[in-house]
């Protein structure tokens, strides 16, 4: 899972405005941690997917050179069906996914406005953000 | 369909949805100049305790009742009930989509409603979808305003409800005035029909897994779930106001456009 994602670029994104004033050895702990987090959120939120119905419906250009997968999968209950948009950027010559918009709901934004709230009613502590996120996912 | 996380269902029970509004609006809470992109939660502490208290109902109550249901053999039933209400409130859909400016919208919403309501045993199977590939879409007024410019307002997180904003609890507690129900319109001050529309409402809120499920993977997965779903309502409001795919001028747009 973690080689299709482009894991480091969507933890700059996510945390991007206290990036630029973090130390090395912080990037390096959110990194390292993030990695851990964006595979639990992504197993958390797609495990009970069916893969089968999984269907691919186009692909169309984004900004940058990215390119975004249109795709849709029945919801849990089989009753409905989700429409996934897959964002695939190039990173050092590979494609690798940098969100998963379901029904228009970017799962990178929410996360970078999710981490946003925990660094603003701290004020702006990344190290708090990192202890948590090691916290949750040990 | 779009929005699943925050579709409310056309029936969900007007007098429910009524005091939850009356309780909630706040003073002068229409009078916001914000973006819908920037954050507007000036009743963060106040929607903090509603959302802790909203989670709770979901996995207390809700949750158990969905997944009893759904193992118990119900989905199919809901699924018919989910057409039905969805049939009769296809009217109303289509006066949303024209007021947005989309006739072709209103066209499929219309045609759809045609077919369903014969063809479909009265909106029990959505025969437009299955075999003429004519796909159902939501709209409400909250998306016409939206459509028209009014902004979002502040966030407000509903009781039960879940998230909204004074944009759509305006619109909501005006389609609960103008009593735009279409059961409440074919059968005016009729307690029966008044009791099946509210039940039905609470039995498809509280049986819908997919909701649940979703809130709740989207809870677990956070740090701090209530930021985490006031960002995806957010996305999701700006989400359901594109336009919906128009089958039968599509050929001609992708001739035009090449």
């Amino acid at each position: 899972v973690l080689e299709t994602f482009d894991s480091e670029g969507i933890g700059r994104h996510v945390v991007a405005p206290v990036w630029g004033n973090a130390t090395p050895e912080q990037r390096d702990r959110f990194q390292a941690v993030f990695k851990k987090a964006l595979i639990n959120t992504y197993i958390e939120r797609f495990f009970d997917y069916d893969g089968e119905s999984l269907k691919t419906v186009g692909t169309r250009a984004a900004n940058e050179g990215a390119v975004i997968v249109q795709s849709t999968v029945a919801t849990p209950s089989g009753t409905d069906r989700y429409n996934l948009d897959w964002l695939v950027v190039s990173r050092d010559g590979s494609q690798k996914f940098f969100d998963v918009v379901i029904d228009g709901v970017s799962t990178t934004e929410t996360t970078a406005q999710d981490y946003q709230s925990v660094l603003r009613n701290s004020g702006g502590d990344f190290d708090r953000l990192i202890g948590l996120l090691e916290k949750k996912n040990p | 369909m779009t929005t699943r996380l925050f579709t409310h269902q056309q029936s969900s029970g007007n007098g429910i949805l009524l005091c939850c509004i009356l309780l909630l609006i706040p003073a002068g809470g229409c009078a916001s100049q914000e973006s819908d992109v920037a954050i507007n939660d000036p009743f963060e502490p106040a929607n903090r305790k509603v959302h802790d208290f909203n989670t709770s109902v979901r996995m207390n109550v809700l949750e158990p009742i969905g997944k009893a249901a759904n193992a118990a053999g119900l989905t199919p039933v809901r699924q018919v009930a989910t057409n039905f209400f969805s049939n009769l409130g296809a009217p109303l859909v289509a006066l949303n989509d024209l007021s947005q400016g989309r006739p072709c919208a209103a066209g499929v919403t219309a045609s759809r409603f045609l077919v369903n309501s014969t063809v479909g045993v009265a909106g029990l199977f959505d025969v437009a979808e299955d075999q003429l590939a004519l796909e159902g879409h939501d709209n409400g007024f909250a998306q016409t305003l939206s459509v028209w410019g009014v902004p979002a307002g502040p966030y407000i997180v509903l009781p039960v409800l879940g998230p909204s904003n004074a944009r759509g609890v305006v619109a909501t507690a005006t389609e609960a005035a103008a009593a735009v129900d279409p059961l409440a319109v074919a059968f005016p001050n009729n307690t029966a029909t008044a009791g099946i529309d509210n039940g039905a409402g609470i039995f498809l809120a509280a049986t819908d897994i997919d909701t649940q499920s979703a809130l709740t993977k989207l809870e677990n997965s956070s740090l701090d779930g209530y930021a985490a779903l006031r960002s995806a309502h957010q996305q999701a409001e700006v989400e359901a106001i594109k336009p919906p795919e128009c089958p039968f001028f599509k050929s001609e747009e992708l001739a035009a456009a090449q």
